[in-house]
């Protein structure tokens, strides 16, 4: 019975990372981190905004973005650009 | 192992002061990294590996040899002389490729080998984020210096040479057109890019060539 148990302990979170849990190039914002879903329907991250250099002073938020024909994603906008929409 | 093709969209870079900065810029990645610069057509393991990429089919042998920059840990392989603007590999595209390499190591010593080596070589939706993360060090470097956004879709696409899925791909694009937000701002998100980056303010300033 302990093996098993250590079988499934061992087994679960390889099972648990196959349900997919988003739809496929969906984005979003987590904190400060921003996501993407992948093809496994799982969020990776793709950038955090807290670690983005760029002009002298600027803080990096998450918040959407239109992005051309892309349309809209979530991505790391200097903080005054962040308009408290949809995060 | 990554391994990375010919730069695209670099302007050109000529002279002896450009080669004297890009061979200086390389030794300050390398020390910055603590990695190696081994030239690619001398490596044994590298000859090994092309004749095993040309048996399965994947790449052709001298493609792989002259085209391609391999990092294997800390050991990057370059088919080029650095400094040298010959055979397919301008000024500028070494100097790319050097950034995007050693955001491989950023990705290794973030990850540990275990799981960078498990992603990159067994998941195609791994590879292809690791190569979009290092991508966007491309994009970054050509902003810095044109103050364009390179092409999200011409990068992703350069990832069916790497076995990435159709879908991989199209999430790659996605992946890079989020970064293209954020570069276009003057946002740099990559470490590699930002000590990169860093350094040719100092160094090589007179090298923008913004409008």
């Amino acid at each position: 019975m302990r093996e098993v148990f250590f079988l499934l302990a061992f087994l679960t979170p390889g099972i648990c990372s196959c349900v997919p849990l988003c739809e496929v190039k969906h984005t979003r914002c987590n904190a400060s981190r921003v996501e993407l879903c992948d093809s496994n329907g799982q969020w990776q991250q793709v950038m955090d905004c807290s670690e983005v250099a760029g002009p002298q002073g600027t803080a990096w938020s998450c918040c959407p973005a239109r992005e051309g024909d892309a349309g809209v994603v979530h991505s790391c906008l200097p903080a005054d650009e962040c308009s408290g929409g949809d995060r | 192992m990554n391994t990375e093709p010919k730069a695209i969209g670099h302007a050109s870079l000529a002279g002896a002061e450009a080669t004297e900065v890009v061979r200086a810029f390389w030794d300050f990645m390398v020390h910055e990294y603590g990695t190696r610069v081994i030239a690619k057509a001398n490596a044994l393991e590298m000859k090994a590996a092309a004749y095993a990429l040309g048996l399965m089919g994947v790449l052709d042998a001298e493609a792989f040899l002259r085209d391609y920059t391999t990092t294997i840990g800390r050991r990057i392989y370059v088919p080029f002389e650095l400094g040298r603007d010959a055979d397919g590999w301008s000024l500028w595209g070494q100097l790319a490729v050097c950034v995007h390499e050693h955001q491989h190591v950023e990705q290794l010593d973030r990850d540990g080998w275990l799981k960078f080596a498990g992603k990159y070589l067994l998941s195609s939706a791994g590879r292809a984020a690791y190569e979009a993360d290092a991508y966007r060090c491309d994009m970054e470097l050509h902003f810095w210096r044109t103050g364009e956004v390179l092409d999200p879709k011409t990068l992703a696409a350069k990832l069916k040479h790497y076995a990435c899925t159709s879908t991989d791909v199209e999430v790659a694009e996605k992946a890079l057109t989020m970064s293209a937000a954020t570069v276009r701002r003057g946002g740099i998100v990559n470490r590699a890019s930002q000590k990169a980056i860093a350094w040719l303010n100092v160094h090589a300033a007179a090298f923008k060539e913004r409008a």
